[in-house]
């Protein structure tokens, strides 16, 4: 048997993706559940397994290539059948569902023209798609309805049911990666050794195509910047005991906890006091969120993905800390699973480890307010009316107006700076 | 070359549905029959048994001529000559498809079919001879037949199954229905409206299984109004065939008890028609339960090999066959359009009638749903209360949070052409508000439809 292996769509709005690499090649055998490539599809690099096994006869979207979402990428066999035939039939696919319609894909197809069965009678083939319909959004009724409900764009919700019209499950599906967290601005990355990076003149301009993490990087965080009334609240924390309590922590065996495991911590606990700030605005309610669920900016190659700590309110330090590590390894090796990065209830965004003075954040929409930690740096600070060496931490909370007012913002932003400021209590 | 580019087997309603799809859209198609073109559903099912219910129902009305003020005396049935109507009508229909066939271009190939391999089926003819056609795409629509059980012997005398009472000529004094689903309930009522002493024994709790329990319960209590005796929770245990009467063992919470009748209807349980076919030469591969399996597309696990209707399966419903015949035409021309199975209304023809469409009450709560339930009776429909059939009502299910439409069922008078709006909405993914808000002309039965979307919101106008 011949079988088709069609590119998945490997998250509910994915419709392209970039094989990254192939994991075989003409001639393996290939048993079923095997992992044949990975696949970057708009939320992570996610790999592919497939469920029919066979000999692999033909790779027809090579590595590093956009692929649309039902092309064939490669053709198996069973018997070793001759896949000529198919592979032109897969070409023409290809070429179908390539981004232009009808065009010839990129690879031009074999030069011998493929003879077409002449079976057909007169009587000319009746398209089963009526032409998609002019403009307007064309949106089912109680899809409209939860579109409103959890304030969902639907202009920008593409429709999967019939002639493309907006459906349930679309809107679910768009709510849903509403809260992936890829809203998040700044991100956590790789320490790097202080030494200056320059530039060659020498090297050509050159255009990178966007990534389709990138493309949606970018679609969210314009929405979420220009759509939302942003405004910032900062506060200066000492964090001398801070540091001087990690450092003791540290020194017990097995323990490694960082400043961010300790803002986590911190900040759950200020969430649970200012429940405000833990919320999610949904068009014409706010929903207030009992559990503080808190989603960690993490850099990844080419863009960045908030994986969330669960219930952190209930997680002592050691418990976020390893967490954090896990999720963050995960999301550098694009394994996270949908629930480990969509639905968090506030986001912290920590460039800390570069020594920023100080930043501010673009909320992770429908979150309310987003928390970005710079780095501690030694400063002059006033203790007792005396000037004294000491360490500073700045931080800055950006938050929905619409959701939450000033008064909020700062009284959130006191009681994060005396929990940071006292830091034992963020051990009990 | 392959002779055709769709060769279907089977020209019931899944089968003939399938062969029309495929030739409009260009496929060199044929067609194999071995009895009638139209299938169970045309010859044997759907049609010839609304016939017979149309007559059962008109000398139902005309025994109440009274209570509209009407004088009919002396009214009775000529039961030969409704049975000759109801063949009547079936071979009608029959013609009606050759012409169909004819229009579409498709060839129709009488004989019985058997695979050689997978593109390959020989047809064996009536005068014996056999002629072998290849085609790319094989659709297989051969149908079910009733299965037999052991204790359960049919004998087209006695014991009988649909097929044989819907050629009796003979109107049986007693007959015992052994399943209360759809055919067992049809039949009960036909044969009860004629005249016939009719019991009928379910094993489960209610009658017609698959419906609301609420819609059940109406039916339930209009048979026995009709004096027709219903035996829920109950199981045959054995069939005893005396000269002239059959002795039914039945037995209920493991009391035992034997009724006498002259004809037993077994209504319960098919197989599907794969006798013959040669699957194990094509290579296709049954379910457990002795189905064609398929896929989402009705693709079998060999390629060009399609299975639709009862022969894969599920309900066994004619138009979840059409479906599933454009469903495989559409994989085969490349626009997949897989059936969904949440949205395959299911009827009832008996009167009061049985119309229903997604999840039940109890099948929704089952499966966790948070639900908002709008009911409205017959009896407060103007219209209901003019014909004369206030019995039954509307109950509709919409999921609690957005109100969208889950569950359908109607039970009442012609409640079967009710259905069909709500098979829209729900098409549509519609919610409560819009079926309330779309204006039903009054007087109309289907007044109670958008009066029981808007009880479902609290603001029903007429109860």
């Amino acid at each position: 048997m011949i079988i088709e292996q069609l590119v998945p769509a490997k998250s509910p709005t994915m419709t392209e993706g970039t094989i990254v690499s192939w994991r075989v090649k003409p001639g393996d055998k290939v048993k079923s559940g095997d992992v044949i490539a990975e696949i970057q599809s708009d939320k992570a690099v996610v790999e592919w397994e497939v469920l029919d096994g066979g000999t692999v006869a033909e790779i027809l979207i090579p590595a590093g290539t956009m692929a649309q979402v039902n092309q064939v990428a490669a053709i198996f066999t069973t018997k070793g059948e001759d896949v000529k035939e198919a592979v032109a039939k897969a070409k023409a696919t290809n070429a179908k569902l390539a981004p232009g319609g009808a065009a010839p894909a990129p690879a031009p197809v074999a030069a011998t023209p493929v003879p077409t069965p002449v079976a057909a009678p007169t009587a000319a083939p009746v398209a089963s798609t009526p032409a998609a319909l002019a403009k307007g959004v064309r949106v089912s009724p109680v899809a409209a309805k939860i579109a409103s409900s959890l304030g969902v764009d639907l202009r920008a919700v593409k429709g999967t049911g019939p002639d493309g019209r907006i459906v349930r499950r679309d809107v679910e599906a768009a709510a849903k990666a509403g809260t992936a967290k890829l809203g998040a601005a700044g991100a956590a990355a790789k320490p790097e050794k202080p030494k200056l990076k320059v530039l060659r003149a020498d090297k050509t301009d050159s255009d990178v195509a966007m990534t389709p993490m990138r493309l949606i990087i970018g679609k969210r965080l314009l929405e979420a910047k220009t759509t939302i009334p942003h405004f910032y609240v900062s506060e200066s924390v000492d964090a001398g005991a801070l540091v001087a309590l990690r450092e003791q922590v540290n020194l017990l065996d097995g323990f490694k906890v960082t400043v961010n495991d300790l803002i986590v911590r911190a900040s759950a606990l200020a969430l649970r006091a200012h429940p405000k700030l833990n919320a999610t605005f949904q068009g014409n309610s706010i929903r207030y969120y009992d559990s503080a669920d808190i989603s960690v900016a993490v850099a990844i190659p080419d863009g960045l993905i908030t994986p969330i700590v669960a219930k952190a309110h209930t997680k002592n330090l050691k418990q976020i800390g390893d967490e954090v590590r896990v999720l963050a390894k995960k999301a550098v090796d694009g394994k996270l699973q949908p629930a480990e990065f969509q639905g968090g209830s506030f986001t912290i965004s920590n460039l800390g480890m570069f020594g920023i003075s100080e930043f501010v954040a673009i909320i992770n929409p429908p979150q309310v307010a987003i928390l970005a930690v710079a780095g501690i740096k030694d400063e002059p600070v006033v203790k007792n009316g005396t000037v004294v060496p000491g360490k500073v931490m700045r931080l800055t909370l950006s938050a929905d107006h619409r959701a939450v007012d000033g008064a909020d913002a700062a009284a959130f932003m006191k009681t994060l700076r005396e929990l940071l400021e006292a830091p034992a209590t963020l051990l009990v | 070359m392959a002779d055709y580019d769709v060769l279907v087997i089977g020209a019931g309603p899944g089968g003939y549905v399938a062969a029309i799809k495929a030739a409009q859209n260009g496929k060199k198609t044929a067609i194999v029959e071995r009895e009638h073109l139209g299938g169970i559903c045309l010859n044997w099912g759907c049609i010839p048994t609304k016939a017979l219910l149309k007559s059962a129902e008109i000398f139902e009305s005309m025994k109440h001529a009274k209570d509209f003020g009407l004088a009919a005396d002396n009214v009775r049935a000529d039961f030969p000559a409704v049975i000759k109507r109801s063949r009547d009508v079936a071979d009608g229909m029959s013609k009606g498809i050759a012409f169909l066939m004819k229009k579409n271009k498709i060839t129709v190939l009488n004989g019985s079919a058997s695979f050689v391999d997978a593109k390959t089926v020989a047809i064996a003819k009536a005068d014996g001879t056999s002629q072998n056609v290849t085609a790319d795409n094989v659709i297989i629509a051969t149908g079910h037949k009733p299965r037999t059980f052991p204790h359960l012997p049919v004998d087209g005398k006695q014991v009988l199954n649909y097929k044989h009472l819907l050629a009796t000529t003979e109107m049986p004094k007693s007959l015992l229905a052994i399943g209360a689903g759809a055919i067992g309930m049809e039949f009960g009522y036909f044969l009860s409206t004629m005249g016939t002493k009719v019991t009928v024994v379910e094993v489960l709790d209610q009658v017609l299984p698959v419906e609301d329990h609420e819609i059940a319960k109406v039916v339930e209590r209009e048979f026995i109004k009709k004096g027709i005796s219903i035996r829920t929770s109950t199981k045959v245990v054995k069939l005893e065939q005396k000269p002239g009467v059959v002795a039914v063992h039945i037995e209920k919470d493991g009391k035992a008890e034997v009724i006498e009748v002259e004809k037993v209807l077994v209504a319960v349980g098919f197989l599907a028609n794969t006798e013959g076919l040669g699957l194990e030469k094509a290579g296709v591969k049954l379910d457990e339960r002795g189905f064609i399996a398929v896929d989402a597309n009705q693709l079998t696990n060999v390629a060009g090999v399609y299975a639709i209707g009862d022969v894969a399966g599920k309900q066994l419903l004619a138009h979840k066959a059409s479906f599933e015949g454009e469903a495989a035409v559409g994989h085969i021309v490349g626009h997949p359009a897989p059936v969904d199975y949440a949205q395959i209304p299911g009827c009832t023809y008996c009167q009061p009638q049985v119309a229903s469409l997604g999840l039940t009450e109890k099948k929704a709560v089952a499966a966790g749903k948070k639900i908002k339930i709008g009911r409205f009776q017959y009896a407060a429909s103007g219209k209901a209360k003019a014909i004369g059939h206030s019995e039954g009502f509307v109950k509709l299910i919409f999921d609690a949070e957005f109100d969208q439409l889950i569950g359908a069922h109607l039970v009442g008078y012609d409640a079967t052409e009710n259905l069909a709006e709500l098979s829209l909405a729900m098409r549509l993914e519609s919610t409560a508000k819009e079926i309330m808000e779309t204006i039903h002309a009054h007087p109309t039965l289907s007044e109670a439809v958008m009066e029981a979307a808007a009880d479902a919101l609290g603001v029903c106008v007429h109860q």
